[in-house]
């Protein structure tokens, strides 16, 4: 292994290191990465023939385009001396994010399997001896990633945003921020106090912030991309955004739980209506259409200057009132039941529901400014005024 | 055709994996083995999947997500299947997502869409290089299917698409062929409650397949009220045409058997006459060949209200008060008023509501 060249990325703050190493070694960096990161994109399904040819090609010795990888760990590397790196890269290689090359490492692995199962050592040692050029973004934020991933990811299938950042943030549900702890879906548990979120929802929430975009769209395009990269081209590059999100949200969904409490809608509700959206504020609020709700709301207020920075949400939120909260889950609940009895897609619909419940909480020039039971009915006749 | 599937730019067919299903997953496969797998979030149940159904695509215009419902033979009264929006196989956010009824003709519907899709039915080319692809992705979303259980079907209770076409598109379904759903004008809103009532043309007439097709591939693309008037008539001068033709079979043999008797020849010559005339026979539809009952006084009050704006004479009677209609449609649109057209659109929505029963109630045993 050995760093042929290091040059500094001023635009997004990082060192970016050229680095010559043997299939072998970048199959025992990459294992860990596919191993470790379960939001890293599962192989493409992509044609037998083109992976065939991939192959082929590999067997002949050709040298394959750079493979792009990030450390999302900030780590102190010595670039002139190569042993001392390729121990450090080892120790984080657990850290590491594949940028750009995903497909040809599925390759490259599949190769080796098959030369493995052939027993045909002669070509494995050949091709496991075999030099690659790696790239590696060494000390950038996880933006800065997030925006070059965004850039080199303009291939034939590119990743969407949300599985990019679903990659890029997947830490945090080991450690707890600010108290708040994510919950993974695999973990079998449900997000069920106050201080706790699925991890998935907030990234979609996240999406939808970066995106301005309350709808999930799971699938990627060019034009998706180059979009959400404009958008991340404004956000401050020095900030923990992602963070500053996570805070803001909880913020909001703590103190609208504080005015309202373990109150729930009662039965006779239940049985004129039918079943609730939420039965209480904590059951509406956790759910994704809410957070991508809010999400795309805080986004579209900064980018109308309604908000300045998502700092601006602590004081406003601090002042929410609401003076009756059955009246107020009551009449959430009615919009909510309203969309789901009168609207094509009922998950959009319930997303551009509470984009507008947030837009007209946490704007000062809404008539429904930092009143719940206000926003929530102004939402829905937003939502009817725009669709019905 | 299968479920086409975008791979590498190009357009490549996958085929259904039969016994290959994994949880709420299906698994679809092209010919080089290359696979996609069909996600569904909702808890599918697959209980039924040993059962024979039997699957009818069919799009109506702005379908919401929650337009799920059980499809009810009327005669019987009887379920025979439920009618869901592909949407709704997609999404756990309706009321259905957790009936245990539904989730068994939602694995039927499902596997059958999947199983029957091809190129007579207009789907969509998805991405597939996520190695997934969500099951509404495949259809336009304005796609239901209509599952019917062979095993609620018996001697007395049959089933047939195309004598079932008037009372699929009195609630805004049509069957969907290979064209784009886009192209379909027809926009009525779903029944209320959880069913859905069939009534089917009667066997007493044999042109269900060409009302079908009327109704499907002509009536439900038009926009303008006018033309939507003129096809609905076409099936009432089908209705009238039958009439004549078994009037006209009883007067002859009436003849025959008054042969030589001046008196009796001239009444059932009265008769002929009295049939000859299509104002009459459409009061013999409604007297004498549709099932009395058929409630038609909103229609008597949407046409003699036009007929009064239009200044021409009120009448009590459904002849008189429809066949004046249709001739100033007919002979004397040029003067038909802007301010009017949506008494046309109301009385074109009415004539939905009130033809599945006059279709189906249709027939023989209700001539005296």
């Amino acid at each position: 292994m050995r760093v042929a060249s290091s040059l500094h990325d001023s635009r997004i703050g990082a060192q970016n290191l050229l680095v010559e190493m043997t299939i072998g070694e970048y199959e025992d960096l990459a294992q860990e990465v596919l191993k470790k990161n379960e939001f890293q994109r599962r192989r493409v399904g992509s044609s037998k023939s083109v992976y065939a040819l991939l192959k082929e090609d590999l067997l002949k010795q050709c040298i394959i385009p750079p493979i792009v990888l990030a450390l999302t760990h900030n780590v102190a590397f010595k670039p002139d001396d190569d042993v001392a790196f390729k121990i450090s890269l080892t120790q984080n290689k657990e850290h590491l994010v594949i940028l750009d090359g995903l497909q040809r490492t599925y390759t490259i692995f599949d190769l080796l399997a098959d030369l493995r199962s052939s027993s045909d050592e002669a070509t494995l040692q050949l091709i496991l001896n075999t030099k690659l050029r790696i790239e590696i973004y060494v000390g950038l934020n996880r933006l800065g990633i997030l925006y070059r991933m965004l850039t080199l990811n303009t291939g034939q299938t590119p990743m969407s945003l949300r599985h990019q950042i679903e990659m890029l943030y997947l830490d945090y549900i080991s450690k707890e921020a600010g108290g708040i702890e994510l919950i993974r879906e695999a973990d079998d548990r449900v997000a069920s106090k106050a201080n706790q979120y699925n991890f998935r929802d907030v990234i979609e929430g996240f999406n939808a912030y970066l995106d301005r975009d309350e709808l999930p769209i799971d699938k990627a395009d060019i034009l998706e991309n180059i979009s959400s990269l404009e958008k991340l081209a404004k956000e401050d590059p020095n900030s923990e955004l992602f963070e500053k999100f996570l805070f803001s949200l909880n913020l909001t969904i703590t103190k609208l739980f504080e005015l309202c409490g373990e109150t729930e809608v009662n039965e006779e509700f239940i049985n004129e209506y039918g079943t609730p959206f939420g039965r209480n504020i904590l059951q509406i609020l956790k759910k994704p259409q809410a957070i991508s709700g809010y999400g795309a709301a805080v986004g579209k207020l900064i980018d109308f200057k309604a908000l300045t920075t998502m700092d601006d949400i602590r004081n406003i939120v601090n002042e929410l009132k609401i003076e009756d909260p059955i009246a107020f889950l009551e009449d959430i609940n009615k919009s909510l039941l309203w969309l789901k009895s009168n609207s094509k897609k009922i998950g959009n619909a319930q997303r551009n529901f509470f984009t507008f419940f947030f837009r007209d909480l946490l704007n000062r020039d809404s008539d429904s400014f930092k009143s719940p039971i206000n926003a929530s009915k102004s939402a829905l006749r937003k939502y009817q005024a725009l669709n019905m | 055709m299968p479920v086409q599937i975008l791979r590498d730019g190009r357009e490549v067919e996958y085929k259904l994996t039969e016994n290959e299903k994994d949880g709420n997953s299906f698994l679809l496969r092209d010919e080089d083995g290359n696979e996609v797998i069909v996600e569904i979030p909702l808890a599918l149940d697959d209980s039924f999947s040993d059962k024979v159904f039997d699957i009818y695509f069919l799009c109506k215009r702005d379908i919401k997500e929650s337009d799920i419902f059980q499809v009810y033979e009327r005669g019987k009264d009887a379920r025979i299947g439920w009618i869901i929006p592909t949407l709704a196989l997609s999404s756990t956010f309706h009321d259905y997502a957790e009936n245990e009824h539904f989730l068994k003709y939602a694995y039927i519907a499902v596997r059958e869409s999947l199983r029957h899709l091809n190129k007579s039915i207009f789907s969509r080319a998805v991405d597939g290089s996520e190695g997934k692809v969500g099951f509404a992705e495949i259809f336009h979303e304005f796609t239901a299917v209509l599952i019917i259980s062979r095993e609620t079907l018996n001697q007395s209770i049959q089933f047939d698409i195309h004598r079932s076409t008037p009372s699929l598109i009195r609630y805004g379904y049509v069957q969907l062929g290979p064209s784009d759903p886009e192209r379909v004008k027809l926009n009525k809103d779903a029944p209320t409650g959880q069913r859905l009532y069939i009534e089917q043309i009667s066997q007493a007439l044999n042109s269900d397949e060409l009302i079908s097709e009327l109704l499907n591939y002509s009536f439900a693309v038009e926009d303008s009220p006018v033309f939507k008037f003129f096809l609905l008539y076409q099936l009432f001068e089908l209705l009238i045409e039958e009439i004549y033709r078994v009037e006209q079979t009883e007067i002859v043999n009436e003849l025959i058997a008054v042969k030589g008797d001046s008196g009796k020849t001239k009444e059932s010559i009265d008769k002929l006459r009295e049939f000859m005339s299509e104002k009459n026979r459409l009061g013999l539809l409604e007297q004498k060949y549709s099932q009395p009952g058929i409630a038609l006084s909103e229609l008597k009050r949407i046409c003699n209200s036009l007929l009064r704006n239009l200044g021409r004479d009120e009448d009590e009677a459904f002849q008189g008060y429809f066949y004046r209609v249709r001739n100033f449609i007919f002979h004397q649109y040029r003067d038909f008023p802007v301010t009017e057209i949506s008494s046309l659109e109301a009385i074109v929505d009415e004539l939905l509501e009130v033809l599945p029963s006059i279709l189906a109630s249709f027939g023989m045993e209700h001539s005296s």
